[in-house]
């Protein structure tokens, strides 16, 4: 997996939606890193305003970790281009 | 309208529900317990209309580890088949509440419509009530949120519309309760936007029949009391673009409390808790440790 996409999942969640940056790690669930309805929204209008990649709030919260969100946006970027 | 919270085994608080039995009928409350010694006063948290006891898992997160926290569902003011609630049934469950869960004091926060309970409340059991803290507060509905409320009334008894109509009422509803202009500059504004709507779309029932069976017909009842609040600590706070109270309407409803502390927050609208949560919870957090520490982003006066 692409280290620059994870810190940017990392980056979106704590500086733009507003987690609480301690429990974001790689290996923890979105649940356990708190991700939640707007933080999901938050992330999902950023993917499509800076990177024109549109993916539904069901879709980002589907997957178990936040390492599992940032390789699903990785590949959904790849699949893109 | 928020993701349940973080359930792990060092969590710092404890979360359960409650059944409060209340006259002929029962509701839930969420109760927050501190694993550590409290730090402050409970917290009974009065949400707005199409608000449940789940919509504060963010707040709960920051506050809930220093502070009992108390978040009853009171209640929706129409009822199928039942008598209609007024304001003053909705404060008299508020108080039973703390009754049935043995708190004789506590700090109250009323948001949007869940203001009028919390001021009736201070108002009336001013020593049961440490502070008083209100957001998205106004002495009447504007002309918009009059119109759609009296709108909805009318179409109450009929049969709920066809999705794509109950789509273009949750986007009404949406539109009205915050500022689309405002939010066209503001990633947080337009996310909150985005998350009220997906909530009001996954609801099972017609938005604006389900809002004015909450609280919105109740809007139209007078929510602002008359004689004032004196003797209680309190802040009245508003997103400087929330067009559904203004902050002209908060100030005139911190105008009535004597001595009432007003805040504006910078670049939010009426969902100000959802857009600056964090801001949110620690202008709350220093109201109650009476911390005068500014707030960036957020102007507030000490009004006689």
């Amino acid at each position: 997996m692409n280290d620059d996409v994870l810190a940017t999942v990392i980056d979106i969640l704590t500086t733009k939606a507003g987690l609480p940056p301690g429990p974001v790690t790689p290996t923890a669930t979105l649940q356990e890193a708190g991700v939640d309805s707007m933080a999901a929204a938050v992330l999902a209008m950023i993917l499509e305003d800076d990177h024109h990649l549109v993916i539904t709030e069901t879709a980002l919260t589907a997957q178990s970790t936040v390492a599992d969100l940032a390789a699903f946006i990785e590949t959904q970027l790849a699949t893109r281009a | 309208m928020n993701a349940s919270p973080v359930h792990t085994s060092a969590a710092p608080f404890q979360a359960r529900d409650e059944q409060i039995l209340w006259r002929t009928t029962a509701f839930s409350c969420r109760t927050l317990t501190p694993c550590a010694v409290p730090t402050g006063p409970a917290l009974l948290v009065l949400g707005g209309g199409l608000q449940t006891r789940h919509s504060w898992a963010r707040l709960e997160q920051r506050l809930a580890p220093h502070h009992p926290v108390l978040i009853p569902e009171l209640p929706p003011a129409r009822p199928r088949g039942a008598p209609h609630l007024d304001w003053n049934d909705l404060t008299d469950a508020a108080v039973r509440t703390l009754d049935q869960l043995g708190v004789a004091q506590t700090a109250v926060l009323g948001v949007s419509s869940g203001y009028p309970v919390a001021y009736r409340l201070a108002q009336r059991h001013p020593g049961r009530t440490s502070h008083l803290m209100l957001f998205g507060a106004s002495p009447k509905p504007g002309p918009r949120l009059t119109a759609l409320i009296q709108e909805g009334l009318h179409h109450l008894h009929r049969t709920d519309p066809a999705a794509q109509a109950r789509t273009h009422q949750a986007e009404r509803l949406v539109a009205l309760l915050t500022n689309p202009a405002a939010a066209a500059h503001d990633l947080l504004m337009r996310a909150a936007a985005k998350v009220l709507l997906q909530h009001l779309l996954a609801a099972p029932h017609d938005p604006l029949k389900a809002y004015i069976r909450d609280r919105g017909a109740l809007l139209l009842q007078q929510p602002l009391p008359y004689g004032g609040i004196s003797g209680v600590p309190a802040l009245v706070g508003v997103g400087a673009y929330d067009t559904t109270t203004t902050v002209a309407d908060n100030r005139a409803v911190a105008a009535t409390i004597r001595g009432a502390t007003f805040a504006v927050f910078d670049n939010c609208d009426h969902l100000l808790h959802m857009e600056r949560d964090a801001d949110f919870a620690t202008l709350i957090t220093r109201f109650l440790r009476s911390d005068p520490t500014a707030l960036r982003g957020c102007t507030t006066e000490v009004l006689p």
